[in-house]
Parts: C-alpha cells; sequence; structure tokens
C-alpha cells in the first residue's frame, strides 16, 4: 500500500507511541488474558476437581438416585421465599452443582444486582456442601476455590483496580491495541514478504524481523482481540449505563427485561415445575450436549421459563440459547441472546465472545488463542524494545531496564500469587492471599531490578521465572492438592495438563536463561539484551 | 509527531486524545435514537454498543492523519454536535 510520505511518518509516529505510552500495561493484560484463556481449567487445577465431568450430566446416569429437580425442590423450602423468584444453575471450581436462588434489587449506585442464597450441591446425592447468602457479585468474588483464575481475569479485565476506572482503562488500552494494529498494517510496505523473512544477522535485525513477522500472521488476531477487548470494557462500564439512559430513561431492569428476558406473557398462578431433568435430556437429545449454565425465571409460576445456555455446536462458531417453559416443559425455541426475534445486533453481539476468549472450538481453539496470545506478548515486547533502542543516546534507554523487570517480573508474580493461593487455600482467605503473593513477589522483583546491574538483569529474572514455574506443581501438591496418581485414577487429567504446562514453562525459561548467559558480542545486543 | 508543527501537536493530541473519546461517546448515545431498531427493536442499541471501537478509531485517524488541523476540528466538533442536539432533542420530548 502506498501513502503519501508525511501520511506514513505520521503513521509511525502513532505506532511507535501508541506502544511506548501504553505498552508496558498493554503487555500486562495482553499476557493475563493469554492465561485467562483457560481460566475454567486453572480454576479446575487450582483446587482438584471432586468430581470428573459437568454437574448436570447426572441427568444421563440411570443409575441416578436423585433428580435434579428434586433437588431444587428440596433447596427451594430452605431459602427465604423472597428469594424464589430466579434460580441460577452452574457449575463450582470442584465441579458441583452451584445453585443459586436469587432476586433483583437495585443498590445503592443505582445498579440492577443479584441477591439471595446461594448453595453448592453433590449432584450424585444431592448433598449440600455449602450454603452462603449475599449479593452475586459478593458471592463471586468472595468464592475462595476460584481466587487464583479469578485474581487473572480480574488483572486482564480491570487491571484489579475499582470499577468503573478499570474497566475504562483496559478499554482505552483495546483501543491503542487496535490502532497499533491498524497503523501497524499500513506502514508495513512489504507485508507479505515480511511474512516470511528472519534475519540473523544481527541482534537488531533478528528483533525487528521477528516484530514484524509476528505482526504479520497476528495482525487480525490482534485487531479481533482489541476491537472485542475494548467492546467489553467499554460496553461495561459506559455503553449498558448510557443505552438504558437513552432507551429506557435511565431504567437498566427495564432495558434487561426487553432485551434479555425470555418474554413469556405474565402468569402468576403457582404451579409445579416441569421436571428439568426431562428438559435437560431433550435438550441432550437435539444437541448432543448439555448446558454451561441454566437459568429458571419465575419458579414455581405459570409463566416459569427455563433457558439453556448451551456451548457452540461441533459446526458451529457461537453458543446458542434454547428457551423452555418452567411450568409445562414444552420447548419454546432457539432464543436470540437480545430480544426476543433474531436480530443483527443480537448476531453481532454473540460473535464477540467466541472471538475474544477462543472457546468456540473447545480445548483446540483455546490452545490456539494461547498460542497467539503469546505472540501478541512477543509483538508488545519487541516493538517497545526497538522503541527503546532508537533512543538508546537519549535518557529513554533508563527505561529498557524497566520494560525487561516488567516483562520477566509479571510471569515471577503471577506465580507468587499461584503459590500464595496454594498456601492459603483452606487455611486463610485466599481472596486476600493471591493478590497479597502478586504484590509480594512484584516487590521482591522490584528489589531484585534495583540491585542487580543491567546486564545481568534478564538472566537472573529469566532464572527466578524457570524456577518459578518450576516449583508451582511440587507447591500445589506439598499443600494437600490433589496428587497426579490420584488425578488420573479420578479421570482428571486437566489438573496434570497443566501441571506439565508449568514444568515446560519452566523448562523453556530456564533454556533461555541458559542462552541469555552466553556473553553478548554487539552494542546493540547490549540493549535488547539489557 | 514529526509530520505536525509544534505548535499544533499539543491541540492535535487533545483532538485525537480526550476529545476523540467523549465525540465517540456521544455518537454511540445519539445513535441509539437515529438508527432503525429492527424487528427485534434492538439494533439500535445493539448496533451502536458493539461498534464503539471502530467509531472511536474512525475518529481517531481522522483527527490525526487530516493534514489540516482546523479542518480535523471542524469536522469532529460539527458532528459531535449535530448528534448531541439529536440527544438533546431525544431527552426533551
Amino acid at each position: 500500500m502506498e501513502l503519501k510520505q508525511d501520511t506514513t511518518r505520521t503513521l509511525v509516529a502513532i505506532h511507535g507511541w501508541s506502544g511506548a505510552l501504553l505498552g508496558l500495561l498493554l503487555y500486562a493484560i495482553v499476557l493475563t488474558g493469554t492465561v485467562a484463556v483457560f481460566s475454567n481449567e486453572i480454576g479446575h487445577w487450582s483446587v482438584g476437581a471432586a468430581r470428573a465431568g459437568v454437574p448436570l450430566d447426572v441427568v444421563l446416569n440411570k443409575n441416578q438416585q436423585t433428580s435434579v429437580q428434586s433437588i431444587i425442590d428440596e433447596l427451594a423450602m430452605e431459602v427465604d421465599p423472597e428469594y424464589r423468584v430466579d434460580v441460577g444453575l452452574g457449575q463450582t471450581a470442584t465441579g458441583m452443582l452451584q445453585v443459586f436462588f436469587h432476586k433483583h434489587q437495585t443498590n445503592a449506585e443505582g445498579q440492577i444486582e443479584e441477591i439471595g442464597t446461594q448453595f453448592s450441591v453433590n449432584p450424585d446425592n444431592g448433598e449440600v456442601i455449602s450454603r452462603q447468602d449475599g449479593t452475586g457479585a459478593e458471592l463471586f468474588r468472595g468464592d475462595q476455590d476460584l481466587a487464583l483464575s479469578r485474581f487473572v481475569v480480574d488483572v486482564h479485565t480491570e487491571l484489579h483496580l475499582p470499577r468503573p476506572w478499570g474497566l475504562i482503562l483496559t478499554g482505552i488500552l483495546g483501543l491503542a491495541m487496535m490502532i497499533a494494529a491498524i497503523s501497524g498494517f499500513l506502514i508495513h510496505r512489504h507485508f507479505f514478504k515480511e511474512m516470511f523473512t528472519l534475519r540473523r544477522s544481527n541482534k537488531t535485525l533478528s528483533l525487528k524481523d521477528g516484530h514484524a513477522l509476528a505482526g504479520s500472521w497476528g495482525l487480525l488476531f490482534a485487531f479481533l482481540l482489541a476491537f472485542t477487548g475494548s467492546f467489553f470494557s467499554f460496553a461495561g462500564s459506559i455503553g449498558i449505563p448510557l443505552m438504558a439512559m437513552v432507551g429506557f430513561g435511565g431504567d437498566q431492569e427495564a432495558m434487561l427485561e426487553a432485551m434479555i428476558s425470555p418474554g413469556l406473557p405474565e402468569d402468576t398462578r403457582r404451579v409445579d415445575p416441569a421436571s428439568l431433568d426431562a428438559i435437560l435430556l431433550e435438550a441432550h437429545g437435539q444437541t448432543a450436549t448439555l448446558p454451561r449454565f441454566v437459568g429458571i425465571e419465575h419458579y414455581g409460576r405459570g409463566d416459569a421459563a427455563v433457558t439453556l445456555f448451551m456451548p457452540a455446536a461441533e459446526d458451529g462458531l457461537t453458543e446458542s440459547t434454547r428457551l423452555y417453559s418452567g411450568a409445562t416443559g414444552e420447548f419454546l425455541g432457539v432464543k436470540p441472546t437480545i430480544g426476543q426475534q433474531p436480530s443483527l445486533g443480537s448476531q453481532l453481539f454473540d460473535l464477540i465472545g467466541p472471538l475474544h476468549f477462543g472457546h468456540f472450538a473447545g480445548l483446540l481453539s483455546k490452545a490456539v488463542w494461547f498460542g497467539l496470545g503469546f505472540a501478541m506478548c512477543y509483538l508488545t515486547l519487541t516493538g517497545m524494545y526497538l522503541w527503546l533502542e532508537r533512543r538508546m543516546h537519549t535518557s529513554w534507554r533508563r527505561v529498557t531496564k524497566s520494560v525487561v523487570t516488567f516483562a520477566h517480573g509479571l510471569p515471577i508474580a503471577l506465580a507468587g500469587s499461584a503459590a500464595a493461593f496454594f498456601t492459603s487455600h483452606g487455611l486463610a482467605d485466599t481472596t486476600l492471599w493471591t493478590p497479597s503473593g502478586f504484590l509480594f513477589t512484584s516487590a521482591v522483583v522490584v528489589a531484585l531490578a534495583w540491585l542487580t546491574p543491567s546486564e545481568a538483569l534478564k538472566p537472573r529474572l529469566m532464572l527466578l521465572a524457570g524456577v518459578s514455574l518450576l516449583l508451582l506443581p511440587p507447591i500445589r501438591m506439598l499443600t494437600g492438592h490433589i496428587g497426579w496418581g490420584e488425578a488420573l485414577a479420578t479421570g482428571q487429567a486437566l489438573t496434570v495438563s497443566v501441571d506439565l504446562i508449568m514444568l515446560i514453562g519452566g523448562g523453556l525459561y530456564l533454556d533461555a536463561w541458559r542462552r541469555a548467559r552466553k556473553p553478548v558480542v554487539s552494542e546493540t545486543s547490549v540493549v535488547v539484551q539489557s | 509527531m514529526t509530520s505536525v508543527a509544534s505548535h499544533k501537536l499539543w491541540p492535535r493530541i487533545f483532538l485525537a486524545g480526550p476529545w476523540t473519546l467523549i465525540a465517540a461517546i456521544v455518537m454511540m448515545a445519539a445513535m441509539a435514537t437515529w438508527l432503525p431498531p429492527g424487528e427485534a427493536q434492538v439494533d439500535n442499541m445493539m448496533l451502536p454498543l458493539v461498534l464503539f471501537p471502530l467509531i472511536w478509531a474512525v475518529f481517531f485517524f481522522a483527527a490525526c492523519l487530516d493534514r489540516s488541523l482546523p479542518r480535523a476540528i471542524v469536522i469532529s466538533v460539527s458532528i459531535t454536535a449535530i448528534n448531541a442536539l439529536l440527544l438533546v432533542r431525544h431527552f426533551m420530548s
């Protein structure tokens, strides 16, 4: 693409400054986002599943002694009647059935929130494992088992800052990534040639080619991630409240009712609920899958609606929503995610999740997203190194040490948060200790960087990162979590797989450390190495 | 930015930075009032929400790449003002 010279200069400046000013924070959300692709798996890995499979698979077991419907009916008798309005059925980190009886209310900030009673239940025998009361946000944030995976997701989505500021900041970072992707595409005149060029004659050239190569192959991915990520951040913090104000006079409940509610005609008569087990079996018969979440609206009423949130079909990209009458069990149709009829807006919305999370084809697509995520980390870091290298004779060169510290310190700090989680799980408040472990490890890394000469910093941090990752599986097992033998015997290969990923990651870091210790030979490589 | 005279740099940065964000937010809100809602009655709200990053990107690149800073300001402010007026009319009615 031929551009005027001054346009190209401006685009080069935009590309460089967008990365330079926000690059470190961008790297933080890209790296944690890459890890968060496997947030569900990390949740299971961090506590060990008490049972294999998904809890609702009990409906497929013909020898099952209890039913999902009887579990819900029995729990309903134990909760405050005012919470028997809606019921949500999900899964805990340990693979148990999570049942949340709740109603909606407007909080002091004018936001709609759920409040009620949440149970964790063994779906095989109906045994209640735990019971908690509170708002949806309180119960979610206070979940001891999910503290580690939630912390990683929280850093990714909000940089662990209070709402809405964290969301707004990550939204801006998403926009910065988007303009870096667009401007990068426009300024690279030999786009296709750069996809296959990697010269290794010197470090600077290798870095430049590596940046262009990763950028060329990952351009579409970078744009999609940035676009969908900034959508999620801005929609949650600004967009939805704004739309509620424009379209519904600020009434967010009315907006949710119009856009998400099943929309069945009102019928307040009390009726016996239809069998949820029969509904789940019907859905399984039609789709060969079970829902990842079930929502029951107006439980026990004539207008009760059961909504099943089904994972994407094998040949599909988006999830689907099946709607049933909660009074008769009749299948009412496949409901659009937004609104009562199919629409362009709902279809676009449905695409955003799979494109951002990469969960449309199970572990395979997640693995691809994971790999591309690391390519984006490399792209961000090499971009910053190149930008700084051009300014190595100015005061900017001092920033290089900070970039090296941040680049290798963040994985170490994340490993520190995981170690703190394992150590505190079952003994203390993991929601406090997990971020504390992150902050403490970050402080250690900063102190190490402060005391270490620039040329020796990168190898030392690599060594520390490698050792940190290698130590995580033994720390996990030594703190009383499930071992490999038991995990494999109970069908929890996922636990072993995540351990192996940690060991491989640690091994790769140690190999990089070994290579980084070799003496540097050129001035340019000193900049890159330091 | 190397192609922009230094005395125009900060107005350009303000235009492409904070102002662009404000302009995109105003436009997103106003689009809900003039986009057709479609049969499902949701398109007028979902499309601006989903397209917000692209709306911002268009404002941003227009603010950065237009050689004439006054023209870039006039275009951006005019579009924002029209959308703001549509919003005011919506709330007044």
